[in-house]
């Protein structure tokens, strides 16, 4: 499988307190990868610096075979970027932006632009300064579709939308990525979002990614089981545990990862005794995946 | 000549050593004629002495450098550590000398024994090396200012203060007529820089004075009135400033505080520009107040015109002539002074200063620094933000 | 691109441009139009002084101008805190250089209006034979300083950023180092003295700000 956008080793430092270390990130060509995490986390800044614009303290970046940042601008021309605000110049209207950004790519669609811009109820007079947030979130996703991207890179692209503009701005990502097979890369902290649109995972928390597989294994791979007699230490499982936390009596409870039905076969050869195993929902896994994540850190600490 | 006192300090002294002098075995005449005769003769004996203590003393103060460097009439001293340079210097003035002076100026320079020598000058902490140039290692208060240029001049800078000086000797001695004349105290006998002559056309061009407009239009008589050679009839007002030229005029010279007529006249043309305030303001300055309209440098290019225009010897012509200023001139320059007028003032015309025009190196220059500053905004590892 | 970019400057410092072209149109018919009848000033010195004080109001205008483009231009991408700038497909190095030349067009608006109202007010007013207007010659001289005084503060703005300040404090410093050490440090001065001189002088980086501003010369 080819990746559109690989990144190994990558390191980088923003004042004292927050860095990224030893990041390794696959996005698979053609897939809407989910980039999730807490506020904070630093998935701005990865996207910032796979985009090129902050320099990496270490690691290597490919973005669509480029490297990144040397040859950033060759990857930026394929790329169609949403910020998660408003970046686009106050003064100019909707018009003059689309004609100050059309001139720096050569694959700008005019007749798409102006479909969208009808789509989007956008009044080509209008000065950006004075359009209102769902407007403005409309805009900026114009402009990154109409440049006819094969990775789309969305970084919040729905915050602080009302229900109607995030369902058009979505609707209009996923047509785009139905009829040209493009990559997207869609960061969010609203898990049910993701949840609908996105094919792989990838969960960032303190500047590490501390999970990234395909969504199906992400939702569906993470249970918590109720265990009765379980062992001090665990004899070598088929599935990872993210957590044990002991409840009432002598029952545990695990959360564990890369589940499988079969797995309650390995019980049976074990001293502890399978009661219950529970659903969890993306969000449920989400929260569990960043809490064992925080655990180990503590413990390597 | 010695003064009173030391002629009496040195008659004393003479008088203790009489005793070896073949001078003071002169008996004494009992006569008043003798008397007189002997204090002619202790006078000279006086002269010499003087010249001796002077030496010496001078010596104990500072000591004569013991390098000599001559060329024809001129010898400096210097020492060792500035030899080079003052011999090249030297040479350059020596050359001056003998090409606008000749043997009168050569004579007079012969006269003094100038100094080039290391020194120092007070600066904020501490002192600054120079090197001083002194016009006499004979005298110990020199008539022309001792000159320090910085310790590291060239020899061209070297040349150049002494050629000041040999420029300010060659007018020692020259009647006061003539050198009030001159007014800056020195002879041109190098030619006005770029910068002076153009000055001067600047001063031609801008004048606030219808004598010179005159001049600079070709009256001759007007430009000879206004250098002080001749002088037309009428007052100075009447001769060199029209009506139009007086609140300029005013601008530069008051009428006397006691005259409050006049005074008032002067406020009301300065403040109000009323033309008849004016009038009578300026018809209330005396004559003697009114200003030439000329500064000396452009009277010193004319008179660089007329040594030019009379050789080597002209030099000599001028300083030894009799009779007016204007005699005097025309003596030396050996031609009309009317063309040495009309020649003055095409040089002054040729020296046209261009100064509001962009040459090509300057804009390159420029558009050079511009394109510079604007690299250093590339040049950053970092990004925007 | 480039005319795009040029049109966005234009839009985002239009403003200040027009009062600057208006105010270089404007100088020297106030100057020399109105205030010479009015306050009678008619000698040839009196001209060329009213002359220098068009020129050095001219010099003022353009190097505001410069320099207020320069911080304006910066403010655009700062004010959206520089992502959209930074996410163009185009290298930093091409971007600044188009940015620096659609500047540099714009600025020469406030020279022409230096230019049209220095030719217009001279024309207006009776020069003697010796004196001379150079209308040409100031436009000129005030184009090359507002393209300086540009270069310049783009130089602090999008070079060091935030350090822009402990940049220019380190110049002060330094200019105030040199100067006493021009005195503290005699056999230095000469040579401080002689890097001052080709500073402000040509071809130093800043002869074209000094020199003889003026309308009117011999």
């Amino acid at each position: 499988m080819t990746h559109a956008i690989s990144i190994d080793g990558l390191a980088y430092r923003a004042g004292r307190h927050f860095a990224i270390r030893d990041l390794r990130m696959r996005v698979p060509n053609g897939s809407v990868y989910g980039f999730l995490g807490p506020n904070g986390s630093g998935k701005t800044t990865t996207i910032r610096l796979l985009l090129g614009m902050l320099p990496p303290a270490d690691g290597t970046i490919t973005v669509l075979g480029h490297d990144v940042p040397s040859g950033a601008h060759h990857a930026l021309a394929r790329i169609g970027y949403v910020p998660e605000r408003l970046h686009l110049y106050p003064m100019l209207t909707v018009d003059e932006t689309l004609r100050y950004h059309a001139s720096f790519y050569a694959r700008w669609d005019v007749t798409e632009a102006e479909r969208l811009r009808c789509a989007f109820d956008l009044r080509a007079e209008q000065r950006v300064g004075r359009l209102s947030k769902g407007e403005a979130g409309k805009l900026m996703m114009l402009l990154a579709l109409a440049v006819r991207p094969e990775l789309l890179v969305l970084d919040e692209p729905t915050d602080g939308l009302d229900p109607v503009v995030r369902r058009d701005v979505l609707a209009a990502v996923l047509e785009y990525v139905s009829t040209h097979g493009a990559t997207v890369l869609v960061s969010s902290h609203l898990v049910h979002e993701q949840e609908r649109v996105c094919d792989w995972i990838g969960v960032m928390d303190g500047g590490r990614l501390v999970a990234e597989m395909p969504m199906h294994a992400f939702r569906s791979g993470i249970k918590r089981l109720r265990i009765s007699g379980a062992p001090l230490l665990a004899a070598a499982t088929p599935f990872g545990i993210l957590a044990r936390r002991t409840s009432a009596g002598r029952e545990e409870e695990w959360v564990v990862r890369d589940w499988r039905d079969d797995m309650t076969s390995w019980f049976a050869t074990s001293d502890a005794a399978l009661r219950e195993v529970v659903d969890l929902d993306l969000e449920e896994s989400f929260v569990e995946t960043l809490r064992a994540a925080r655990e180990a850190g503590g413990r390597a600490a | 000549m010695s003064s009173p006192r030391t002629l009496i300090a040195a008659i004393a002294l003479a008088a203790a050593t009489a005793v070896v002098s073949p001078l003071t075995a002169q008996s004494v005449r009992p006569n008043t004629d003798s008397l007189l005769d002997r204090i002619r003769v202790l006078d000279s004996a006086v002269i010499v002495r003087g010249r001796s203590v002077d030496s010496i003393r001078r010596s104990l103060v500072r000591p004569v450098p013991p390098i000599a460097v001559r060329r024809g009439a001129l010898e400096v001293r210097t020492v060792a550590a500035v030899e080079s340079r003052v011999r090249v210097a030297v040479d350059s003035v020596a050359g001056l000398i003998e090409r606008r002076g000749g043997p009168e100026l050569a004579a007079r320079v012969a006269l003094h024994a100038p100094m080039v020598l290391p020194d120092s000058s007070r600066a904020m902490f501490g002192m600054v090396r120079v090197l001083a140039l002194v016009s006499d290692t004979a005298r110990r208060s020199a008539p022309i200012a001792r000159r320090p240029i910085p310790a590291t001049a060239t020899a061209s800078q070297i040349a150049d203060g002494l050629a000041s000086m040999v420029e300010q000797f060659a007018l020692q001695g020259v009647d006061s007529a003539l050198a009030a004349w001159v007014m800056v105290g020195r002879v041109p006998l190098r030619a006005a820089s770029a910068t002076e002559a153009g000055n001067t056309y600047i001063e031609l061009a801008t004048t606030a004075s219808a004598a010179l407009r005159r001049c600079r239009d070709g009256d001759a008589p007007s430009c000879l009135d206004v250098l002080g050679i001749d002088s037309l009839p009428g007052t100075r007002l009447e001769r060199w400033y029209a009506p139009d030229d007086y609140r300029a005029l005013l601008g530069i010279v008051a009428p006397a505080r006691e005259d409050s007529v006049a005074v008032t006249a002067w406020l009301k043309c300065r403040d109000d520009r009323d033309a008849a305030a004016c009038v009578t303001a300026a018809t209330a300055l005396p004559n003697n107040r009114i200003p030439p309209p000329l500064s000396p440098a452009a009277r010193v290019m004319f008179l660089h015109e007329v040594l030019t225009a009379g050789g080597p010897a002209a030099y000599g012509r001028l300083v030894n002539a009799s009779g007016s200023v204007r005699t005097r001139l025309e003596h030396a320059s050996r031609e009309p002074l009317d063309t040495t007028v009309r020649r003055w003032r095409d040089r002054i015309e040729r020296a046209r200063p261009d100064r509001m025009r962009l040459q090509p190196g300057f804009v390159i220059a420029s558009l050079g620094w511009t394109g510079a500053f604007l690299g250093l905004a590339v040049v950053r590892r970092r990004s925007w933000a | 691109m480039f005319g795009q970019t040029l049109y966005v400057q234009w839009k985002w410092n239009r403003d200040f441009l027009a009062f600057y072209t208006a105010v270089g149109f404007a100088a020297p018919l106030l100057i020399l139009w109105i205030a010479l009848p009015h306050l009678g000033l008619t000698s040839a010195r009196e001209l060329v002084s009213v002359g220098r004080v068009v020129g050095i109001t001219s010099a003022v205008i353009a190097v505001v101008a410069g320099l207020t483009v320069a911080w304006h231009g910066y403010g655009i991408d700062d004010r959206v805190g520089h992502i959209y700038a930074l996410s163009l497909p185009i290298t930093r190095s091409r971007a600044l250089g188009i940015r620096a030349g659609a500047a540099a067009l714009i600025l020469t608006l406030p020279a022409l209006g230096v230019w049209v109202g220095a030719s217009l007010a001279a024309s207006q007013v009776d020069l003697p034979t010796t004196l001379h207007s150079y209308s040409g010659s100031l436009a000129s001289r005030a184009l090359l300083a507002a393209w300086l005084a540009h270069a310049c503060m783009f130089a602090l703005r999008y070079s060091a950023g935030r350090r822009a300040q402990l940049v220019l404090a380190t110049l002060v410093i330094c200019i105030g180092v040199l100067g006493f050490a021009t005195e503290a440090v005699p056999s230095a001065r000469g040579v401080i003295m002689r890097a001052g001189d080709f500073v402000i002088s040509n071809p130093g980086p800043f002869g074209v700000l000094f020199g003889r501003w003026t309308l009117i010369d011999v």
